[in-house]
């Protein structure tokens, strides 16, 4: 395996990172005031009551906990989908991998804002954090909140790892060719790396068992998504297949997310030359993959109910 | 003393009369919402009062039925609350820690009889409104789900009161403020643990049935069916 | 803390001093005596005690306790406002010791509290600063207030006017009454005014008739194995619901073949008669044709009808309802004995209102149900004072002085009887109520009143016991604002005039000590409250047959403007939990609906919450529809209450006043308003618009016939 890149392969890859265009500035501008008024309105949000958020018995969940959702399956795009591909070492992946690892990051960090916001009393969500209390109050962990929160935690965690690890070789790349404060920071993150073979083992042993740990976690936290539904007793949350058909919508989800971030990317760094047509033919055969498994949960799903003459789950 | 608080509706003598649920507000503080409140679905009423047509004019009857927590032994909205907010206390009631809850609204999703209500915003109490609350009842805030207690304050007040007296607390001489102001008498208030109290002899009539029973939350609340009339020849 | 309720009624008996014992002499009845309550004012903080009242928002009287504690009140005082630690209502109960409350309280009853911690009520009087009904009052002391009203009626009285002063109440049996009239006696002014939408004046009148008992019957509900009621809700609204409540349940505590039967007659299914072991649908007033056919029936059977001829199959064919079915109920009815029959609310406002309470009284009789366990009674009691009908006070001479207690016509009277253009033209107006209302704001001079809670109170209940004895309690709390009690404020007035009567009580607590009841001056003496008398052969029976306002052709349905469950006839539309409470038959909240038939509604393309307008010949409203399986085709309901334009943050501009656009039909010759007697006829006008607001809670199982179609509810 050649490790070492060419050099205008390198230059390619890290200019971004020497040259800001405008475009980057008008990109945080805007995407800043989207993030300046949904703080606005959470601000008004707490000040007036969750009322104005317009949730009303029966919907008593509704649009926070869609997003939570929405945003918890964007994130399998990147751990589950590189992690999979990692260990049936498919080769083309390797474009692929960072850029879905990186939208796993941020989609989970976004996910999790949304339980926090949609709470009715959200200064007080550290109660779901099991710290010892004088009043030895401990989250209940028969509560698929507390599994939430756990397992979004755990996720989190690994994709850190899992986008960290591999990222050690290219920050000791960045290290090499910058100077002064650059120098320094990526120094730190790039622990020392200076390429050896037995980094090299180390590293892809590491990553290896990575791959191997979050797979089950990726699962368990779409799952656990599910259940926070399938526990309620509210028509048509409780079918027993919603853990399945969670984690197939979030891959399905997650794919898609990746084709368009890749598709971004690809044309905003000019990087046609690595990120191939081939890489978005595989990514699409995958997305057809998970759309007939999701096509076929959703029929299941009538069809159980439809079976057992659920009329209240219609 | 150990005691688990139930209580029979008898379906034969409940006339929809709906005392029971302006006794419960007054008693535990419950504000009213305002109609634009109310038009979206966040009017609160600890127990309410169910009616069901059936058949068409003129031969149409309808059945009242009052619901308010079932107070299940089986609560699901005990489990899935994170905080313990909602549990189980010592005496089987499913007891609601305000303090406790950060407002998920999980447990409203979770109670199957939607008997869990929601403070979207601040409860107001126009001034001098505010003189009527009991100050026995601590008051919601925003944020924070609330629901027939069982009227709580109540069976603390007969308890410490029985401790100090060293006696047990007589069957019908405590009752939750929906079961006393009923005018037929329709809710039976007592302990399910003594055998000889009125609610434990009703709850095993044949009448008896549990509401949604096959959903296994065990509600400790039996509702006695209404009773048909026949000629008294035909006895 | 909340004792139970043995420790209740034990405290009870440990503060209320038991009066003089006095038993009243007319009807040497021992339980007759007046319990007197002395306030204690050592409370405990954090501590209840609970002090005994009347409710007073119907003529039932109901008796309360009140759990008071100790709590800051922002105060009101010689026109300053402050804070006073005082004990505060909190609670009421029904009081276990009174035999017609019996421990227990309707819904209005529960939400009485909030009468006096209203943040509307008037806190000090207020006299007219612009314009008539321009809303716009300065205030003024207690002592302008009086001596403005002294003066006014020292000037009737010098000109020797004292006719022209009126007095216009509500038609209660209490204490109150009895000095309002005497009052008005001694002065010279002819007697008080009583105006009540659903009052029940109407079969008072039938029961003078048929057993010599000017006043409401009494049911032994619980001992009666057949019960037959013509539309009367006597278990929401209408007479003394909780007595009858308590006695229903006892009723239906018998199993097996003690088992009563309660069979239900109505053009609509009431909370009362949603249940009936059996609804009987019939035409809108031919109740009493129904009761006629039963009771020719019943007395075929027991032999004990009299032998008028009546032709039976036309009658019964005039109530819609089936022949046999007539046959079968008068056949239980005459098997089941003792059987009693009930008639009271829409049956008894029709045109034959009359008439058809006479048909009820007969079947009674003839079932040999009068007087008897487990039949009807009247309770004894003190004669009620004389009281004159509005008419009298819109159709003859506008008085010079209106004196208005607890009363509110403009809202309570249809259009057409002009109530307002009546009261624009009297001179001067006083109002004692607590609040702001369509009649209020027509007054010179408001001299709020207490709160029931702060005063003195007395009732006299008329029916709803056999046990029902007289009462009075004092003030279960000290006054939140600068208002004064209206018979206190009547007395100073009355003393301070320049020939004032003699021997007049220095105040209202003194005139309930002084004077039983029984020793007023009586304009009715053969009205004795003694037992029922034989029943009278009756005076040329009124006439059976319904008349309607409107023509059927153009105004195809009838209009039963009900009385609410939650505002009774409207005085309590203010009340916010009132107001939020889901009616028992529709769970409707904060406002008002028409109730339709849903085949009917089906026909005429309307659906849940469509607007419909209602027309009659004297105007019409725009409300959203609520269909219902539980009303006849050709018959709309509107509950009355709402549709006040002047009645607090709560009331005001909500839902629709049906009141308004009824006909001026009478009952007979009684003068009391037909309020059923109204034919309408309705269109849907528009999509929902949000103002019918369900709480929610099954109304019903989908019909069959609607699978598939239009919204489920
Ligand atoms: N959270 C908190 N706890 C505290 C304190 C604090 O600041 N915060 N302060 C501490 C201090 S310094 C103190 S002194 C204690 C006080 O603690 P406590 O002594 O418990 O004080 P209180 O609650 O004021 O009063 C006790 C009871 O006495 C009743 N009482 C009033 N007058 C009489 C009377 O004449 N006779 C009888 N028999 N009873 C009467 C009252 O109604 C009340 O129920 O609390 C201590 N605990
Ligand atoms: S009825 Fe609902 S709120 Fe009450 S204990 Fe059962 S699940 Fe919980
Ligand atoms: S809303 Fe409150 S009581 Fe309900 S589950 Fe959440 S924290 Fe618990
Ligand atoms: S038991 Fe108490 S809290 Fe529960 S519904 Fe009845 S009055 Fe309300
Ligand atoms: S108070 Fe009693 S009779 Fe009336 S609705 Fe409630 S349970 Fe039924
Ligand atoms: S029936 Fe209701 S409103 Fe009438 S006096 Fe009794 S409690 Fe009051």
């Amino acid at each position: 395996m050649n490790r070492t890149l060419t050099k205008p392969l390198a230059d390619d890859l890290v200019r971004p990172l020497f040259h800001t265009s405008v475009w980057f500035y008008g990109i945080v501008l805007v995407a800043g005031t989207v993030v300046a008024c949904g703080a606005a309105a959470w601000g008004y949000q707490l000040w007036n009551g969750i009322g104005v958020s317009g949730k009303r018995w029966p919907t008593f969940w509704a649009l926070y906990l869609t997003n939570f959702v929405f945003w918890i399956g964007i994130s399998h795009a990147g751990t589950l989908i590189s992690a999979i591909l990692r260990l049936v070492n498919a080769g083309w992946r390797r474009p692929v991998t960072r850029c879905a690892e990186v939208i796993t990051v941020f989609a989970l960090m976004i996910g999790a804002m949304f339980p926090i916001i949609h709470l009715g009393r959200p200064w007080l969500a550290f109660w779901l954090f099991p710290y010892p209390s004088a009043r030895e109050i401990w989250p209940n962990f028969r509560s698929p909140l507390a599994w939430d929160f756990f397992a979004i935690n755990t996720y989190l965690t690994g994709s850190l790892l899992f986008l960290f690890l591999p990222m050690i070789p290219d920050f000791a790349l960045v290290r090499d060719r910058s100077t002064g404060w650059r120098r320094r920071i990526y120094g730190a993150l790039s622990f020392g790396w200076r390429g050896t073979t037995k980094q090299w083992n180390r590293l892809e042993s590491a990553m290896q068992i990575m791959a191997i740990a979050i797979l089950p976690v990726a699962v368990s936290v779409h799952t656990i998504v599910s259940f926070d539904f399938s526990m309620a007793n509210v028509p048509m949350w409780h079918s027993t297949i919603f853990g399945p058909y969670f984690v197939a919508g979030a891959i399905f989800s997650g794919i898609a997310a990746l084709i368009i971030a890749m598709a971004a990317l690809r044309k905003a760094l000019s990087l046609e030359h690595y990120l191939l047509p081939f890489h978005f033919d595989n990514l699409g055969k995958l997305l057809l993959l998970m759309a007939i498994l999701w096509g076929y949960f959703v029929f299941n799903e009538r069809l159980t109910v439809w079976y057992g003459n659920e009329h209240h789950e219609m | 003393m150990s005691f688990r608080w139930g209580m029979v509706v008898d379906l034969d003598k409940c006339t929809g009369c709906e005392a029971c649920v302006t006794a419960c507000h007054a008693e535990n503080n419950i504000p009213s919402v305002s109609p634009e409140q109310a038009v979206r679905g966040r009017a609160m009423h600890w127990i309410r009062v169910e009616r069901y047509y059936e058949g068409d004019f003129p031969d149409v009857r309808v059945k009242f039925r009052p619901v308010l927590c079932q107070q299940c032994d089986n609560a699901p909205c005990e489990a899935v609350c994170p905080t313990y907010a909602s549990h189980q206390n010592e005496d089987g009631l499913n007891a609601q820690v305000y303090n406790r809850c950060i407002g998920t609204r999980y447990c409203a999703n979770a109670c199957p009889y939607n008997v869990r209500f929601f403070n979207f915003f601040n409860p107001e109490w126009p001034k001098p409104l505010h003189l009527q609350l009991n100050p026995d009842v601590s008051n919601r805030s925003v944020g924070i789900m609330e629901k027939c207690t069982f009227c709580v304050q109540r069976i603390k007040a007969a308890k410490t009161a029985a401790k100090a007296e060293n006696r047990g607390i007589p069957d019908g001489s405590l009752q939750p403020a929906c079961a006393q102001a009923c005018p037929t008498s329709a809710l039976v208030f007592g302990d399910l643990n003594d055998p000889n109290s009125r609610v434990a002899r009703l709850s095993k009539s044949p009448r008896g049935s549990k509401l949604l029973e096959d959903l296994g939350a065990e509600p400790k609340i039996t509702y006695l069916s209404k009773q048909p009339w026949h000629e008294p020849h035909t006895y | 803390m909340a004792e139970a309720p043995m420790d209740r009624r034990h405290f009870i008996k440990l503060t209320a001093i038991t009066g003089t014992s006095a038993a009243l002499t007319a009807c040497g009845n021992p339980e007759n005596q007046i319990i007197r309550f002395i306030p204690e004012d050592d409370l405990v903080p954090g501590v209840a005690t609970w002090k005994p009242s009347i409710c007073p928002l119907c003529n039932a009287g109901c008796g309360v306790i009140a759990r008071v504690m100790e709590g800051d009140a922002e105060v009101f005082r010689n026109g300053q406002p402050g804070v006073i630690r005082m004990g505060l209502a909190k609670k009421l109960e029904g009081n276990p010791d009174d035999p017609i409350s019996q421990g227990k309280l309707c819904v209005r009853g529960q939400a009485a509290i909030q009468i006096t911690y209203h943040p509307d009520r008037l806190d000090q009087p207020k006299k007219r600063s612009g314009e008539r009904g321009s809303g716009q009052f300065t205030d003024v002391t207690w002592d302008e207030a009086i001596k403005e009203l002294t003066a006014q009626l020292d000037a009737l009285a010098n000109a020797g006017d004292q006719k022209s002063l009126a007095f216009l109440t509500r038609p209660r049996a209490a204490r109150r009454l009895d000095l309002i009239a005497r009052l008005l006696q001694e002065y010279g002014a002819p007697a008080p005014v009583a105006h009540e939408m659903f009052s029940d004046e109407v079969l008072r009148r039938a029961n003078a008739i048929s057993f010599g008992s000017h006043q409401l019957p009494t049911f032994d509900l619980e001992n009666t194995r057949y019960l037959l009621v013509f539309g009367a809700d006597f278990l929401g609204t209408w007479n003394a619901t909780v007595a009858h409540s308590a006695a229903y349940g006892r009723m239906r505590q018998r199993a097996g073949a003690a088992r009563a039967k309660f069979v239900y007659v109505d053009s609509r299914l009431t909370q009362t008669g949603a249940n009936a072991d059996e609804f009987i649908a019939c035409r809108p007033g031919t109740e009493g044709l129904l009761a006629s056919a039963i009771t020719a029936e019943v007395g075929r059977i027991r032999k004990t009808g009299t032998s008028a001829a009546v032709d039976l199959p036309a009658m019964i064919a005039a109530t819609g309802v089936a022949a046999d079915k007539v046959t079968r109920i008068a056949q239980e009815f005459a098997d089941n004995l003792p059987a009693v029959a009930m008639i009271g609310g829409t049956a008894l406002a029709h045109t034959n209102g009359l008439a058809s309470a006479l048909a009820v009284n007969e079947l009674n009789r003839v079932a040999g149900s009068v007087n008897q366990p487990g039949g009807v009674s009247f309770v004894s009691q003190s004669p009620r004072v004389a009281t004159r009908h509005l008419n009298e006070l819109l159709q003859g001479d506008a008085p010079k002085v209106l004196l208005i207690d607890d009363s509110n016509p403009v809202f309570a009277s249809p259009a057409s009887m002009k109530v307002a253009d009546a009261l624009k033209r009297t001179p001067f107006i006083v109002s004692f109520g607590s609040f702001i209302d369509e009649t209020s704001a027509l007054a010179d001079l408001i001299l709020p009143d207490h709160s029931f809670l702060e005063s003195w109170v007395a009732s006299a209940p008329e029916s709803g016991s056999a046990k029902a004895a007289p009462s009075s309690f004092g003030p279960v709390m000290r006054p939140l604002y600068d208002t004064r009690s209206t018979p206190d404020v009547l007395l100073a007035a009355f003393r301070g005039l320049a020939k004032p009567a003699a021997g007049l009580p220095n105040s209202f607590e003194e005139f309930l000590n002084q004077e039983p009841a029984s020793q007023l001056p009586s304009p009715r003496p053969q009205a004795s409250g003694s037992r029922a008398q034989a029943p009278s052969p009756r005076p040329q029976a009124p006439s059976l047959e319904p008349q309607f306002a409107g023509d059927a052709t153009q105004y195809p349905y009838h209009l039963i403007p009900h009385a609410s469950a939650a505002f009774y006839d409207g005085s309590l539309a203010h009340l916010p939990w009132l107001q939020e409470l889901p009616d028992p038959m529709t769970s409707a909240m904060w406002g008002s609906w028409i109730e339709i038939n849903e085949r009917k509604a089906e026909e005429l393309g309307i659906h849940q919450g469509d607007v419909i307008e209602v027309t009659s010949t004297q105007g019409s409203l725009r409300v959203p529809a609520f269909l219902s399986p539980g009303i006849a085709p050709d018959v709309i309901a509107i509950p009355v209450g709402q549709g006040h334009t002047n009645f607090t943050r709560y009331a005001t501009n909500r839902g629709v006043n049906p009141i308004a656009i009824l006909a001026p039909a009478t009952v007979g010759d009684t003068g009391q308003l037909a309020w059923a007697a109204t034919r309408v006829k309705i269109a849907r006008v528009g999509d929902p618009d949000k103002s019918l607001i369900l709480f929610g809670g099954a109304t019903r199982e989908r019909p069959e016939w609607a699978h598939g179609r239009g919204d489920e509810h």
